[in-house]
């Protein structure tokens, strides 16, 4: 989220202007808004004219509304935001008191104005604007020479540091110039995560790597902290997860995720949960081809035999521009819930949630095994 | 005590008595430890290259070595001289002569005296060996060995091509030459008077050369390798050949001023070169007779009809011209001819004009090489380019021939004219490769002219974690005299002391403390020895699951392997079953292009030396080493004791009565793992392709100086590159000049593909040059991809891969995420034949077609054209899923 105007009055009175960036950005904001509110966004309004021979016309217009809020609905699955209330600012084409339902937009500005700010939502703004603040756990991913810092939070992993640094490699006779660079490197880390850890809000702070670099880096780190009086490291020390990977890419938290020590960590979080349908989806891949399905064609035709045990779905999909698309795959979703299906919307910020966004962005788990006549067509083919 | 008794102290006399002999000694007595490993592999080089009856004393080659500080070619060219001259009693005449002439000419003609003081050739006429003439050459130079230097300098004064043409075979004339420029430009005619001395000399040694290289030269394969070098060889004739017309023509006109008896001399030597070509022929017919290689018989038919021809040529010119040249000159009376002319020529002007005519000696003997003929090199590489189509052989070995004495006429008609030319081409010359300090040095001749001395293999050392790699190459090393008793003994304590005493020879390869402290190796260890025929760099490659992106490294840089797998009980077991490394390892190590396998069983000796462990061992590896698409050939195994040191170096004997007991053929010990690896077939190496340095590792500074530039290590993976070289790296395409370059730890002038070099490039900065850019050839640099196609090999992945199926893509020394965008099809890997297009996925043991984005740009080549740029490996949560080969590229 971003803050964009902040006009608060000492009676506690006033709006603030914020742009939601992201899906959790709209959960925030359905958790800012209450009843008696008053929103003003940009919507779509349906104008009726009826001309003199009485033929009605609709036409739908953009318009700059100022609602008082009389009702929210927050959609979960597709992360959408509803609001409904009576217009106060009147205009060309909504009538004073006309009832409107705003759908709160990505990107687009929103002011919200409330007869008290009281210091629950005022945090909320902030947490909400500042990355840093809402992430209960950071995450390092090293190699030698590279290393990323990742905030995650309930529906996303941001990136806020890439750390490469060239270290020369051990050559005979000679390992300063390695040492160094080894230094070097370790050195930019520690920093990078003081400057991007707020260890107040962080409960863990997960160190991964392959090799020894974890290990050595800690051991650097906690040799500085009491070097410099690094009173947040020391006290933090605990906070400190060290886990293997095996490699240094971002691509690795998902195995971060998979950890066992983690998962105990983290209390079951969107993102774990996310990590191990994916792996069940391949698994299943593995041991039995026809009852795992991915892309749009194969899954819907999935759902049309009812035969979906759990879809996997990215919330992408949902952010897609074209309306059409979207109904697509909203409707694919409440087909395989009208079966029973267990659908999972991956936030598409997490690492998890990007492996199904390159995998189509949909999956599926079946019920009972399902021969796709695709298949059958290319098999029969092939053995032709 | 007071400064002032110190001084009393001292005995003065014992301080001045210090003569520089007793320096030598003394030099000679304080090597470092370095020195003297490199003082004995010097030797040992050295006695190749003269072979082994030259009859040169240990000491004799020790003491050059020394004095050339290590410069192994200079040091071979001046032994040769010396001991080859004694032999030939008139050439060392002529050559103590011509100095001499040197020195009257200069009081005679010359009447400014600046040139001459100190001027090397006045003592060069006083003495009448080679070596005082050469060391004086040396000092007054004031260069040291650094024929870098010395050709800059050479540069300096103006007309660089001619001479550094002829300073490349014989370094220390190189240097010699130039310092001789360094001191007064006036003295070009000196000058090129010493080079045909000299030259002689060495036209001299040639013969004596070659019959040594023919002789040793007995079996099949070498025989390519020996046509290849006769090459060069020809080349260095036909150069000394030219260089001879333009010392005829110098001698004649010291004939008039008054200097006999020289004529013929010279025309005996002339006769030289035809005999030696005849003696090329006759040996060639003897090798018909016995060779099979077709190849190498064709290459032999095609020197042969390229040596007639040009005797042949000069024959014709000779008849032609109808000048009166004396008998002996009419072998090669063509280039003698044109000579004659320019030399009267000159000897006119020298009535009128005598500093005029020294300028035009000079500078003529430099124009030879430079100009609009292509050089003898060029001759020969372009008829041997195009053989099998006679026409066009016999086009191109005229051609220059032809345009020589053109060259010629121009300038004696008008000579100042044909000066002032002469300049301002070099001058552009200049401005067009910035940095340029010599003439371009045909790598592949230089090359295919080394190849008679041990030749170089790129060895990389894999196996599962603590099955001993670094310990059993340490101990090799140890063995082979690489690391000094001292250094070992060293280690032995010092592990010890943290309680790791068996790790003593690993550390000899493991060098960083956490590698020691934990005794696991992390990253490669490169390192070098020598067996009897081969040159080993030595990659050692860490076993640890973790660093697996090391060992792709290491092994991707490779031409042959050495698995080690650990034989005591339960460990071989753990490092072949499951997923130990023991097993990707060898998967990737073949991905990756290496064919030839020597299995070292290690710690035979924990299970007593047990004949049915090791019998069990090798059946199991070699059924699934088959698999991985090794030849049983190729594959060979050999008991060791890494840590005791058994079978490594010496075959086993009584000291291991249970190994010798059945580690033999009827009565013979079979070879130990140094014989194996002696025995390596070599690869064929692509020295004709654009260069290629795929860098391991990048580093401020280098060997020659730090300022400014960056050194770039990493395996040449084909083209050649040579120092004053611009190249560029890719992705980034920035560029700089190749300032220095290390092979085998080692300064040369030039590397080849397969070389592990370290190139200091100037003109750049570390962070130019990320881990993973490419060093290219400025004409043809490599493409940067992030969209590429490949077919892949599917390994054993615990998850089959799909559409969209993130992996680590591993080239050469880097890794880049990326996805498998697309998969195409799967294929028969046997008929190529489509089994199924767009497959949803793809299961283990599968070959498909799949196309891959990264997120980052890799530098590719299609594997038709560059094998070893266009080999790629996937990984995935540490383990490798699929090794591939690039097909296609999209940009």
């Amino acid at each position: 989220m971003k803050l964009l105007n902040r006009n608060i009055e000492k009676d506690e009175s006033g709006s603030v202007r914020l742009i939601p960036e992201g899906s959790e950005d709209i959960w925030h904001a359905y958790n800012l808004i209450q009843l008696g509110d008053q929103l003003t966004a940009s919507t779509i309004r349906g104008v009726k004219s009826e001309t003199k021979t009485g033929s009605v016309s609709t036409d739908r217009k953009r318009v700059n509304l100022t609602i008082s809020i009389e009702d929210v609905f927050f959609d979960t699955y597709a992360c959408a935001l509803r609001i409904k209330g009576r217009n106060i600012v009147e205009n060309k084409y909504v009538a004073f008191g006309q009832y409107h339902t705003l759908d709160l937009e990505l990107n687009q500005p929103f002011t919200l104005s409330k007869p008290q700010w009281d210091l629950i939502s005022l945090k909320r703004i902030e947490d909400a604007c500042d990355i840093t603040k809402q992430a209960d756990v950071a995450a390092v991913t090293m190699q030698e020479g590279l290393a990323v810092i990742c905030l995650l939070t309930q529906y996303m992993t941001v990136v806020r540091q890439r750390i490469e640094v060239p270290i020369p490699r051990k050559r005979r006779g000679s390992t300063t110039n390695y040492e160094k660079g080894v230094l070097r490197f370790y050195d930019q880390i520690y920093r990078a995560i003081k400057q991007h850890v707020d260890f107040d809000v962080v409960k863990v702070v997960i160190l991964g790597s392959p090799g020894f670099v974890r290990e050595q880096f800690f051991d650097f780190m906690m040799a500085q902290a009491v070097k410099t009086e690094d009173r947040f490291i020391i006290e933090n020390k605990s906070k400190f997860l060290l886990v293997h990977t095996s490699s240094g890419h971002k691509g690795a938290l998902e195995e971060v995720m998979r950890d066992p020590q983690i998962k105990a960590r983290l209390a079951d979080t969107k993102s774990a949960e996310e990590a191990r349908a994916i792996d069940k989806f391949y698994q299943m891949l593995n041991d039995n081809p026809d009852r795992a399905f991915y892309g749009y064609e194969d899954v819907s035709k999935a759902a049309e035999h009812g035969a979906i045990g759990t879809l996997m779905v990215t919330d992408e999909l949902f952010r897609a521009a074209d309306v059409p698309t979207r109904k697509k795959y909203i409707q694919l979703v409440e087909d395989s819930q009208a079966s029973n299906a267990n659908v999972l919307v991956f936030s598409s910020l997490h690492v998890s949630g990007e492996r199904l966004n390159q995998l189509t962005g949909v999956a599926a788990l079946l019920n009972f095994p399902l021969v796709l006549e695709s298949d059958e067509e290319s098999e029969s083919a092939s053995e032709n | 005590m007071s400064r002032h008794r110190a001084v009393k102290n001292l005995n003065i006399e014992e301080e001045l008595d210090d003569g520089a002999d007793e320096d030598l000694y003394d030099e000679l007595n304080d090597m470092s430890e370095e020195d003297i490993l490199r003082m004995n592999s010097g030797v040992q080089s050295i006695k190749a290259a003269l072979g082994a009856d030259s009859g040169i004393s240990d000491a004799k080659i020790k003491e050059t070595l020394w004095y050339y500080y290590f410069d192994e070619s200079a040091s071979i060219a001046w032994l040769r001289k010396t001991y080859k001259l004694k032999s030939k009693g008139h050439l060392a005449h002529i050559f103590a002569c011509s100095p001499y002439i040197d020195a009257e000419l200069d009081e005679h003609v010359f009447v400014n005296a600046h040139h001459r003081s100190g001027s090397p050739p006045q003592a060069a006429a006083k003495s009448t060996t080679q070596t005082s003439s050469l060391s004086s050459l040396r000092s007054t130079g004031g260069l040291k060995g650094n024929s870098l230097s010395g050709l800059k300098s050479l540069k300096s004064a103006g007309n660089k091509q001619g001479l550094s043409g002829l300073a490349k075979p014989p370094s220390v004339l190189g240097q010699a030459l130039s310092a001789l420029r360094t001191s007064a430009t006036s003295a070009a005619k000196t000058n090129s008077s010493t080079q045909s001395g000299r030259l002689l000399s060495q036209m001299a040694a040639m013969p004596a050369m070659r019959t040594e290289q023919l002789h040793s030269a007995t079996t099949k394969p070498r025989l390519k390798g020996i046509v290849e070098r006769q090459v060069p060889a020809l080349q260095s004739r036909q150069l000394s050949e030219d260089r001879l017309g333009e010392s005829a023509a110098l001698l004649k006109q010291k004939a008039v001023l008054s200097t006999k008896g020289l004529r013929t001399k010279i025309s005996t030597l002339y006769a030289q070169p035809s005999s030696l070509a005849n003696f090329i022929l006759d040996d060639t017919h003897t090798r018909n007779s016995t060779a099979t290689e077709e190849a190498a018989m064709a290459t032999i038919n095609k020197l042969k009809q390229e040596i007639s021809e040009i005797l042949e040529e000069n024959r014709q010119k000779y008849a032609n011209s109808g000048c009166n040249v004396q008998d002996g000159e009419a072998e090669n009376g063509s280039n003698v001819v044109s000579n004659n002319g320019h030399g009267s020529m000159a000897t006119n002007f020298l009535s009128g004009d005598v500093s005029f005519v020294s300028m035009l000696v000079g500078k003529s003997s430099a124009k030879k090489f430079a100009f609009d003929t292509p050089s003898p090199d060029d001759r020969v590489l372009a008829a041997q380019s195009t053989a099998g189509s006679g026409s066009s052989t016999v086009a191109a070995s005229k051609k220059p021939s032809k345009a020589l004495p053109s060259t010629k006429k121009t300038e004696t008609v008008a000579p100042a004219k044909e000066l002032g030319r002469l300049q301002i081409d070099d001058t552009a010359e200049q401005e067009a490769l910035a940095i340029k300090p010599r003439r371009r040095i045909d790598v592949a001749a230089e090359y295919a002219k080394t190849q008679n001395q041990r030749q170089g293999l790129n060895l990389v050392v894999v196996g599962h974690v603590d099955a001993g790699k670094s310990t059993l190459m340490g101990h090799l090393l140890y063995a082979l005299g690489q690391v000094s008793e001292r250094t070992v003994k060293k280690f032995e304590r010092e592990a010890e002391k943290i309680g790791k005493g068996s790790f003593a020879y690993a550390w000899v390869l493991d060098e960083t403390d956490e590698e020691r402290a934990r005794g696991v190796t992390m990253d490669v260890a490169t390192s070098t020895f020598e067996t009897a025929h081969r040159q080993f760099t030595l990659l050692d490659a860490p076993g640890h699951r973790d660093f697996v992106p090391n060992m792709i490294s290491g092994a991707s840089r490779a031409d042959v392997a050495m698995l080690v797998v650990d034989a005591s009980t339960g460990e071989f077991e753990s490092g072949f079953d499951g997923d130990g490394q023991t097993r990707e390892h060898t998967q990737l190590v073949r991905a990756l292009g290496v064919r030839q396998v020597v299995v070292a069983v290690n710690k035979l000796d924990t299970v007593g030396w047990s004949e049915d462990r090791y019998a069990e061992i090798v059946s199991r590896l070699q059924g699934f080493m088959q698999a991985c698409g090794f030849s049983n050939n190729d594959v060979r195994f050999v008991p060791v004791s890494g840590l005791d040191g058994v079978n490594l170096v010496r075959r086993v004997g009584s000291e291991v009565p249970e190994l010798a007991a059945w580690y033999r053929d009827g009565s013979a010990t079979r070879p130990c793992l140094v014989e194996l690896l002696d025995t390596f077939a070599l690869p064929e190496r692509t020295i004709k392709s654009p260069f290629r340095l795929a860098a391991t590792d990048v580093f401020r500074g280098g060997s020659a100086g730090s300022a400014g530039s960056v050194s770039i290590s990493g395996r040449i993976a084909q083209g050649t590159v040579q120092l004053g070289e611009s190249v560029v790296v890719v992705p980034g395409g920035v560029s700089g000049i190749v300032r220095a370059i290390d092979v085998n730890f080692e300064p040369r002038d030039w590397a080849v593909a397969g070389d592990e070099a370290i190139v200091q490039v100037q003109g750049l900065d570390p962070l130019q040059v990320p881990t993973g850019a490419v060093l290219c050839a400025p004409e043809q640099p490599i493409t940067a991809v992030t969209r590429f196609e490949t077919q892949i090999a599917v390994f054993e992945p615990k998850v089959p891969i799909t559409n969209g199926f993130p992996v680590l893509v591993h080239i050469q020394s880097i890794s880049v995420p990326g996805t498998v965008q697309r998969i195409i099809e799967t294929f028969d890997p046997r008929t190529g034949e489509s089994k199924r297009k767009r497959p949803r996925h793809i299961r283990r043991g599968a070959t498909a077609r799949v196309e891959i984005v990264t997120e980052s740009k890799l530098c590719l080549e299609l594997f038709k054209d560059a094998k070893e740029l266009g080999r790629i490996m996937l990984r995935r949560g540490g383990e490798t899923i699929a090794a591939g080969i690039v097909t296609a590229l999209h940009g």
